[in-house]
């Protein structure tokens, strides 16, 4: 059996930490675990997670801070939800549930997967899209650690695929209100490595495809 | 998805050494949001058709919602409902976007900031619904056990659940808008027709003659009655409206009499006379159906057309024709329903609600085709039926903030007055209240809301269930998410379309968001108040359907294959007993004259007369495609009308200087706002019309905010004592009894 790449164990990572990232702010948020995996993994693929870091430390433990700001700008707001994590809102006039969602379903559906009737979420939420992506990543792994050469070139196109059709051409968008609306650093940094790290991500898939 | 193949990824992980395995500690290998199809439990419908009932307004238009991939790309109605025929108006098309707008509530959450008020940021943060109900119940519970349950305010409809919710604390005040909107329609027909409120099924398609005075039923989109009138029209029926303002429906009628604010009493009073006087009456009908004729005939002896002429500013031959043509032909029947002239509109409202039922009486149309029906839907079991309800507190019944009680004829109806709650609340009479439970009933629809703010500002506690983060979601302490009527299941037996009784299927597609539905949210509220004894073990919402789908003899399935609907054909048998103390439809109202109230109804002028001051009478609309103040979120809908306008008569407004979309306040005794003119033609000189629903002042609301202003601003509230001196057994909250003053800005 061949060994996983260090790569792309870290690509899977990367998108695991970020989903934390983007979670409702809670103690254990604030004890940093999830930020310090971050900082590591993202250091392999080139990128860097210390404004983020400085964005947490500065709250000083002010963990209800971080949940007002998670709220207004994800949630319920005043003025309103600043920016709604959501790809239909960037992409299909404003609304809920738009064509992108129902792009995004089908995507899971495809991959024999829908989303947790329990999990309250909407299928393009950012943090489900990048589950999705965290599902692609270990369908790769398997597949390489397999040696299932169709498989992983399967995998492969698959999360470039929904990279370009579903994350990247709204993240941009999001990263941009964030960073309009925010009242604490913490949430732009976060939008900037969430965006910047879908493009390195591209690009890495870009190479694998063409090996 | 391979579970194989996944541990022996997990395992290759664990192997790692380095910064890859260092995530390991934190990240785990579950999917939170993703779940194999298979193991998913209950899905999201995906693609396919739901059945629907609406619920954007009263009426209950049944639809099927289209799904594709898991969205709800559109409505159509639903060709089944023979009354709504396959169709939906445009507020209902639009109710979609309702559902899919991202300013929804989503989940539980609580303020942070201790400071309220219009304007401030309420700091919300996101919580558990554990900890949502918990801090509700303890707040009840410490407010009910410290200054009594009476120190709770609940506002919201009178629903199953939410009257079971409040009768189980113990406190009398479930407030409800009843006196803004039909209280005096309901306090006449239980008086003279029913023994209980008023009857919302009318047969406009098979009428001859349609007679209405402020009623805009079809300008307002009531689907199916605008369809009917069309096809009455079609069908050669005449239709005739007495409104101060050139409504959609005046604009489609072959006759619009531009009659005076407030006046509408005299107008029907004449007819009254014309119609006894000139022996136009159903002599048949009002010899086996009624009482008290004689005592009608010599009551309105004087009320002749010369003698309202002046008054409504009608030319009295006019009267004189409008009631010789709607006494013979037949069938005919006068259209009304809730803030129209009869409605509590102004303070002679209840009179004028009198004469249209006498006036359909004389007739004979009253529960006749073509007229106003009686209650026929199907009958569906309620909470009572299915469960051995316990004794409530006998505090329920005390005393409550809004005065009700003091109206012996509208008290039983379990309704509310939204007009004297603030006054109530603010001068803590009878006793203070502390805290409030409002369930999707928005300030704006209060008359005077600043008024209502100060009150509120004065509560300890205010938790809110509701779908849009509305101005009273500003004010609450806890924010209980509520679904939307497409995330409800339930089956709807609908007055409004009982000439055809069909008790219509509403399947809910799986919540959205981390949203619930208030009755349930009630439910454990009460368990955690230490009510649990009023908690009915396995009694929930979808048991109750249960044992209405048994009632009806009838399954989820057998309603899906006859397209959503329930229904057996009930021939119109006309009633020949009613719920009045002598079985007959009473003239001379005994329950009126035995509670203190004019048992026959006389004329009496509008509360606010125009003068120097204010020299325009004040008059509230609905464009067709709003719902009061829930539809300005929509991005469709608020492109059609971004924001009301103060209505002025194009040559009126020129004698002031005041030119289209010149900026105007309108000015009354309650207070003023800001409004840009329109100048038409169709409006009465001495009147002024604003659009109800504008003026959110919740920023939480992308679309809504800042745009218009209220015109309930303009209305004043009433003490208890007020309103008694009314002598209005409806408690009405004369929402456009008022004069105003417009000028430049």
């Amino acid at each position: 059996m061949k060994a996983p790449s260090e790569q792309d164990l870290a690509r899977l990572a990367i998108y695991q930490a970020l989903i934390k990232g983007l979670a409702y702010p809670s103690e254990e948020f604030m004890a940093q675990a999830w930020l310090a995996a971050l900082a590591k993994v993202l250091k392999i693929v080139g990128l860097a997670a210390g404004e983020l870091a400085a964005a947490l430390q500065a709250l000083n433990g002010d963990l209800q801070a971080l949940q007002v700001e998670h709220t207004r700008l994800f949630i319920n707001g005043v003025p309103h939800v600043l920016a709604p994590p959501y790809a239909s809102v960037y992409k299909d006039g404003g609304q809920l549930m738009g064509q992108p969602a129902e792009h995004a379903l089908r995507a899971y559906r495809e991959a024999g997967l829908m989303v947790s009737a329990t999990a309250h979420a909407l299928p393009d939420h950012l943090a489900v899209e990048l589950e999705f992506m965290v599902h692609l990543g270990r369908e790769t792994l398997d597949a390489d650690g397999l040696g299932d050469a169709a498989q992983l070139e399967l995998m492969r196109q698959r999360s470039t695929r929904f990279l370009d059709e579903c994350l990247l051409p709204w993240v941009a968008l999001w990263r941009q209100r964030v960073e309009e609306s925010a009242r604490l650093a913490f949430y732009p940094a976060l939008a900037r490595i969430v965006e910047a790290w879908l493009k390195t991500d591209a690009q890495y898939l870009a190479t694998m495809t063409q090996v | 998805m391979s579970p194989k193949a996944n541990t022996l990824s997990r395992r290759q992980f664990l192997k790692l050494g380095g910064a890859a395995a260092a995530s390991t500690v934190v990240l785990g290998s579950g999917l939170q949001f993703l779940t194999p199809i298979a193991q998913a439990g209950p899905s999201l419908a995906e693609d396919g058709q739901l059945y629907g009932v609406c619920d954007v307004c009263s009426m209950g238009c049944a639809f099927i919602a289209h799904l594709s991939g898991g969205r709800v790309t559109h409505l159509t109605g639903n060709s089944a409902d023979q009354t709504a025929e396959g169709h939906m108006c445009v507020k209902g098309y639009s109710g979609v976007r309702l559902l899919y707008d991202p300013d929804r509530l989503k989940y539980p959450m609580k303020r942070t900031n201790p400071q309220k008020g219009v304007g401030v940021d309420p700091g919300w943060v996101k919580i558990s619904w554990d900890e949502a109900i918990d801090m509700a119940a303890a707040k009840f519970k410490e407010i009910r056990e410290t200054l009594g349950p009476q120190a709770i305010v609940f506002v919201g409809r009178p629903q199953t659940w939410a009257r079971h919710f409040t009768q189980s604390i113990g406190t009398p005040n479930h407030i409800s808008h009843n006196n803004t909107c039909y209280s005096s329609h309901d306090v006449v027909w239980q008086a003279m027709v029913t023994g209980k409120g008023k009857s919302w099924t009318v047969d406009y398609e098979h009428s001859k003659y349609i007679l209405a005075f402020g009623w805009d039923g079809p300008g307002k989109s009531k689907n199916h009655w605008g369809r009917a009138v069309n096809h009455a029209l079609a069908n050669g029926a005449k239709l005739v409206v007495f409104d101060p303002r050139l409504s959609i429906t005046a604009s489609k009628a072959h006759e619009w009499v531009p009659i005076k604010p407030g006046t509408d009493l005299a107008a029907l009073l004449a007819m009254i006379h014309v119609i006894i006087y000139e022996d136009l009456y159903d002599h048949d009908f009002v010899n086996n159906y009624t009482t008290g004729f004689d005592e009608l005939k010599e009551h309105v002896k004087d009320y002749t057309p010369e003698w309202a002429a002046p008054i409504c500013e009608v030319p009295a031959e006019t009267l004189a024709r409008i009631a010789r043509e709607y006494a013979t032909t037949k069938p005919a029947v006068i259209a009304y329903h809730k803030r129209d002239a009869g409605g509590p509109n102004y303070t002679n409202s209840w009179h004028t609600s009198q004469c249209f039922v006498i006036l359909d009486t004389l007739i004979g149309s009253l529960d006749h085709a073509g007229g106003h029906v009686l209650d026929r839907k199907p009958k569906l079991p309620d909470l009572p039926d299915v469960w051995k309800v316990p004794a409530y507190p006998k505090t329920a019944k005390g005393p409550r903030i809004d005065g009700l009680e003091q109206f012996p004829l509208l008290y039983p109806l379990n309704k509310g007055s939204f007009s004297t709650l603030a006054e109530g609340i603010l001068s803590q009479s009878p006793y203070p209240v502390k805290a409030a439970f409002f369930w999707k009933h928005n300030l704006l629809a209060f008359p005077n809301p600043p008024r209502l703010v100060e009150a509120l500002k004065t509560l300890d506690f205010i938790a809110v269930s509701d779908v849009l983060p509305t101005e009273i979601v500003q004010l609450a302490d806890v924010v209980l998410p509520d679904n939307t009527f497409y995330e409800s299941s339930g089956l709807v037996a609908r007055e409004y379309h009982a000439m055809y009784p069909q008790t219509a299927l509403r399947e809910a597609l799986p919540a959205l968001h981390d949203t619930r539905g208030v009755s349930g949210v009630m439910l454990s509220i009460l368990k955690k108040m230490g009510l649990g004894d009023y908690v009915p073990e396995g009694m929930s919402s979808k048991a109750l359907m249960e044992a209405q789908l048994k009632a009806l003899e009838t399954t989820v399935e057998e309603m899906r294959a006859n397209g959503g609907v329930w229904g057996k054909p009930i021939e119109l048998k006309p009633k020949t007993e009613f719920g009045t103390p002598s079985k007959k439809i009473e003239f001379y109202a005994t329950l009126l004259k035995d509670n203190g109230y004019p048992p026959l109804p006389t004329w009496k002028p509008a509360r606010s007369e125009t003068s120097g001051n204010y020299p325009f009478h004040l008059l509230i609309w609905r464009r067709p495609w709003e719902r009061m103040t829930q539809t300005q979120n929509d991005p469709i809908v608020s492109g059609f009308s971004h924001e009301n306008r103060a209505t002025l008569n194009a040559q009126m407004a020129r004698k002031l200087g005041i030119a289209e979309g010149d900026l105007v306040w309108v000015e009354s005794t309650a207070g003023k706002i800001k409004l840009k003119a329109a100048l038409i033609q169709g409006i009465r000189p001495d009147c002024v019309a604003v659009e109800h629903g504008f003026g959110h002042w919740s920023r939480a609301l992308s679309i809504a905010y800042g745009r218009g202003a209220n015109d309930g601003d303009l209305i004043p509230t009433h003490t208890v004592e007020q309103q008694l001196a009314e002598g209005d057994p409806a408690m009405s909250a004369m929402m456009e009894d008022v004069v105003v003053k417009v000028y430049k800005v």
